[in-house]
């Protein structure tokens, strides 16, 4: 799911859909295209939505691309502010780093994703004017593992500014033991080019209690960030250039799939196998959960938020 | 991560994704319905659910419970209309 001000957006891996909010919260489609149609090899479809900072964008990955089972491409869409139909504005090439969804800084001209499998990448794009991206030529540098591993980038997140916290889980080739160390969070800063650097370093970059992290989130104030995982939730002081910092322990140990933030100190966190949204007030200075939660809800699957 | 980690990844979103496909009206299933006021909402929270639903939210300031509206959503199926 997508959502900006005045729509929502939802796909079933061959259309996307846009549905009209209300002043109310009510939804209602109001359009629909054929993504898949787009999709050179017609083997794949769109998946992952999420747009630009001003809403006037949508993005998706458009998975298995070629039908080749594993090279994916971001496409892009414009949305039509009076009636939210969309039009299709092209695709970037296809590889197999472009997965998980882009993260625009808060110039709204640069976005940056990674991956984390057999070959981990940072890649960045520059949006233009017309909403289409183009790939930036960067080669971001990683922080030194410890000894005998290096440091898988799997989820990245952009504040409002320039900055961009990462979480960096340390790898042994395909080994995995209980004696891996933790993830740890480190930030980059991008420049007026486009280029991300880091002064993070192992020694400095605050170590995750969640061993197998599913989603990062950074609040509106870009002070805070949330970490998921497959054994709960943690929030982390984000600090811009300077090093993450510790906060609070583990919120839940339920397993947690997605979590977002609205802009009146609410952390919403959503888990799949317990069936729980889990609602937290949290601000740089206290952290609690909010009256009645968690709510039960079945199969919660993806969430997004509309703040008023 | 491995490369069939991956392709189970990419299944588990495919599956999560189909099962928006349909999305049926609003159910009101899980939680107490409760009268609201949407105007002093600071936030609208839809989340999609594997039983073809989207389940619409009201946050409420701090301090209040998130609030399960019932006419929030009126969606009958999703239908493509091209």
């Amino acid at each position: 799911m997508g959502v900006n001000p005045k729509y929502l957006f939802l796909t079933d891996e061959v259309y996307i859909y846009s549905l009209s909010i209300a002043p109310d919260g009510s939804i209602k489609q109001v359009a629909s295209i054929n993504a898949q149609q787009f999709n050179s090899g017609g083997c794949g479809g769109p998946a992952n939505l999420f747009l630009d900072r001003t809403g006037t964008t949508l993005y998706d990955v458009d998975f298995n691309q070629n039908c080749s089972g594993d090279d994916d491409a971001f496409q892009f869409f414009s949305v039509d502010a009076s009636t939210g139909e969309l039009s299709y504005l092209g695709v970037t090439a296809a590889t197999w780093s472009y997965w998980e969804p882009l993260s625009f800084i808060g110039n709204n001209k640069y976005a940056y994703g990674s991956e984390c499998s057999e070959y981990s990448d940072i890649y960045g794009f520059q949006r233009n004017d017309d909403g289409t991206l183009s790939v930036l030529n960067i080669n971001p540098p990683v922080p030194t593992a410890p000894k005998g591993y290096s440091y898988c980038p799997n989820q990245m997140v952009a504040d409002s500014a320039n900055h961009i916290a990462m979480a960096l889980t340390p790898e042994n080739g395909y080994k995995s033991s209980q004696y891996t160390p933790p993830p740890q969070l480190a930030t980059y800063i991008a420049d007026s080019a486009g280029n991300i650097t880091t002064k993070s370093t192992r020694f400095n970059m605050p170590k995750t209690a969640i061993p197998t992290i599913t989603d990062i989130a950074m609040s509106p104030s870009g002070k805070l960030l949330a970490v998921a995982g497959l054994n709960g939730l943690q929030v982390f002081h984000f600090n811009g250039s300077k090093p993450l910092t510790h906060y609070t322990g583990l919120l839940t140990k339920d397993q947690i799939d997605q979590v977002y933030w609205d802009n009146d100190n609410h952390l919403y966190a959503i888990s799949q196998p317990s069936g729980k949204l889990f609602v937290y007030t949290v601000t740089p200075a206290s952290v609690s959960q909010a009256p009645g939660s968690p709510h039960k809800i079945a199969q919660p699957q993806n969430i997004v938020v509309l703040s008023k | 991560m491995p490369r069939h980690v991956k392709f189970l990844r990419r299944l588990v979103v495919a599956l999560c994704t189909s099962a928006v496909f349909a999305l049926a009206a609003f159910a009101q299933t899980d939680s107490a319905i409760q009268n609201f006021n949407s105007s002093s909402a600071v936030a609208y929270v839809y989340v999609a659910s594997g039983n073809q639903n989207i389940k619409a939210l009201l946050q409420l300031p701090t301090g209040s419970s998130l609030r399960f509206p019932d006419r929030l959503s009126e969606l009958a199926s999703l239908r493509a209309w091209e």
